[in-house]
């Protein structure tokens, strides 16, 4: 969503919120705010490269926002959302479900704040590419003093880069301590640029540090593969025994007299393939990857 | 990683399995007479075809030879996917990569060996085995013209290749789909992902909240002066 949208949307919340002030029809207003909270964390789920919120699962907003909370804080040590506003959308999100929805005026306008609250929540845009001129215009001296002498004999280079790990891996410290306080989308972008330079240049064994992909390569998604990978092989378990059990079908109406002997077969290979299909429903269904 | 770990490793056991199905039969049938002699055998063989243990000049057993077979180059394509299968998750594994866009032929070759393994256990069963009267996968009947008992049966090469097909297809759609996403990422990510937000997220209509409360508003508002209206009306007329 564009600033502009962000504008148009604003004036249009401002104006439900009187009139739904008006006709004391606060259910309404509580059920927009949640469908905006939930769409907001889950635009900062994607912008990650994270999975989307598993709404057939019945994964609630809460569930799925401390899951991204969790992924953020295992890759870069840094504290993304406050406890507070993780307790406060457990808090109203149970209420919402118990009550259906019919909050109170107070409980609404709580909602609203933390609607605000989460708008604030910035993530970088990790599909960009990472900048080849930050390592030169972000590093100090000792950075520079590293590119700019040619010819240099191996030993040299080895203490020169190893020097240079040092110091990257300080003022990586630097931003995540700054960050383990205080959230800022700056800081988190400037601490994903430097984790990657860092593993670039432990690779690399010439003077060169060779820029590439992009923000969002610095993330390992655990969780979300593991799972990716189990969905695979249940799908790969339903199409062996589909197609077994379609051979086995093939063969009979071929020769029916064969329906004694390969009924067995036939109805184990479905059997075991509509299993499958019950396992991926239940536990794969809509967008779980 | 460490996740990631065990399915290249069940990955790389699928491939040794696919590879082994060339070692084993795919397929035997034999014919035997009452006295328990075998008159009849013929395997199949991924690599060999149909071949016989039978050495004697036996005119029931040559008789009986299939003659359906598949072309030397289809087994040849899967055992050369099935080794360079082995070498891409061995060394080319899309985890270690930086360059995703560059292993779209890798993930083209992975996907190559699905289709080929399919191949064996659907296509060939159909249109090879029971063009010859070969029934799968295993049945024993007494055949009255030859006065024989036959076994037909699928051996052990085709049950590694099932397990193969189990055990490579989520590695190998993890890789395609990686390749793909990755590739489509690459032209126009904003795109991409705002599409993918605009697919996620849940609609909502304001406008139409808005127009609705309003229409509620409008007509308690009504039902109001409505009720005001006929009060002093009540109030003129009946003398209360």
């Amino acid at each position: 969503m564009n600033n502009m949208d962000e504008v148009v949307l604003e004036e249009k919340l401002k104006e439900l919120i009187q009139i739904c002030k008006k006709s004391y029809n606060y259910k309404k207003l509580a059920v927009i705010l949640m469908i905006l909270i939930s769409n907001k964390i889950n635009e900062i789920g994607l912008k990650l490269g994270i999975r989307a919120r598993n709404k057939g699962n019945g994964e609630s907003v809460y569930d799925y926002f401390h899951f991204l909370n969790q992924q953020i804080t295992n890759n870069f040590e840094l504290k993304f959302v406050s406890n507070i506003i993780l307790r406060q959308l457990k808090k109203i999100e149970l209420i919402f479900i118990r009550k259906r929805g019919e909050l109170s005026l107070n409980q609404v306008s709580e909602l609203l704040s933390l609607y605000f609250d989460i708008k604030k929540l910035e993530v970088p845009n990790l599909y960009s590419k990472i900048d080849a001129n930050y390592v030169r215009n972000n590093l100090n001296e000792s950075y520079n003093f590293y590119f700019r002498k040619n010819n240099k004999s191996n030993s040299e280079l080895t203490s020169q880069k190893s020097l240079l790990l040092m110091k990257l891996a300080e003022n990586e410290n630097h931003i995540k301590n700054k960050l383990s306080k205080r959230y800022n989308p700056l800081l988190f972008e400037k601490a994903l640029n430097l984790k990657q330079i860092k593993e670039k240049l432990e690779k690399s064994n010439s003077q060169k540090i060779q820029i590439s992909g992009r923000l969002k390569d610095n993330f390992s998604y655990q969780h979300s593969n593991t799972k990716n990978m189990l969905m695979f092989f249940i799908i790969g378990c339903i199409i062996i025994f589909f197609t077994l059990g379609v051979s086995f079908l093939f063969e009979m109406s071929i020769n029916p007299f064969l329906i004694n002997s390969l009924g067995f077969f036939g109805l184990m290979s479905f059997g075991a393939g509509g299993l499958f299909i019950l396992i991926y429903w239940t536990n794969f269904h809509s967008g779980g990857a | 990683m460490r996740g990631s770990i065990y399915w290249r490793s069940l990955y790389i056991f699928g491939i040794i399995c696919g590879l082994l199905s060339f070692i084993f039969d795919f397929y035997t049938f034999t014919g035997t007479n009452n006295s328990q002699e075998v008159i009849v055998n013929w395997s199949y063989n991924l690599l060999l075809g149909w071949y016989s243990s039978i050495t004697s000049s036996n005119i029931t057993n040559t008789q009986l030879k299939p003659y359906n077979e598949v072309a030397i180059i289809i087994p040849i394509l899967l055992l050369i996917s099935l080794i360079s299968g082995l070498f891409i998750s061995l060394f080319k594994d899309i985890e270690q990569q930086e360059e995703i866009q560059n292993y779209s032929i890798h993930s083209y070759i992975l996907v190559f060996i699905l289709f080929l393994i399919q191949f064996y256990i659907l296509i060939f069963p159909i249109f090879y085995l029971l063009q010859e009267d070969l029934y799968f996968p295993i049945i024993i009947f007494y055949d009255a013209v030859l006065e024989l008992n036959f076994f037909h049966s699928i051996g052990l090469g085709y049950i590694l290749l099932i397990l193969s097909f189990i055990c490579t297809f989520p590695y190998i759609l993890n890789y395609f789909l990686t390749v793909r996403n990755y590739e489509m990422d690459i032209y126009n990510p904003e795109l991409v992902l705002n599409d993918k937000i605009k697919e996620e997220n849940e609609e909502i209509d304001i406008d139409k909240m808005i127009a609705e409360e309003n229409i509620r508003i409008g007509e308690y508002e009504f039902r109001k002066m409505q009720e005001e209206k006929i009060r002093e009306r009540i109030l003129r007329t009946g003398g209360i």
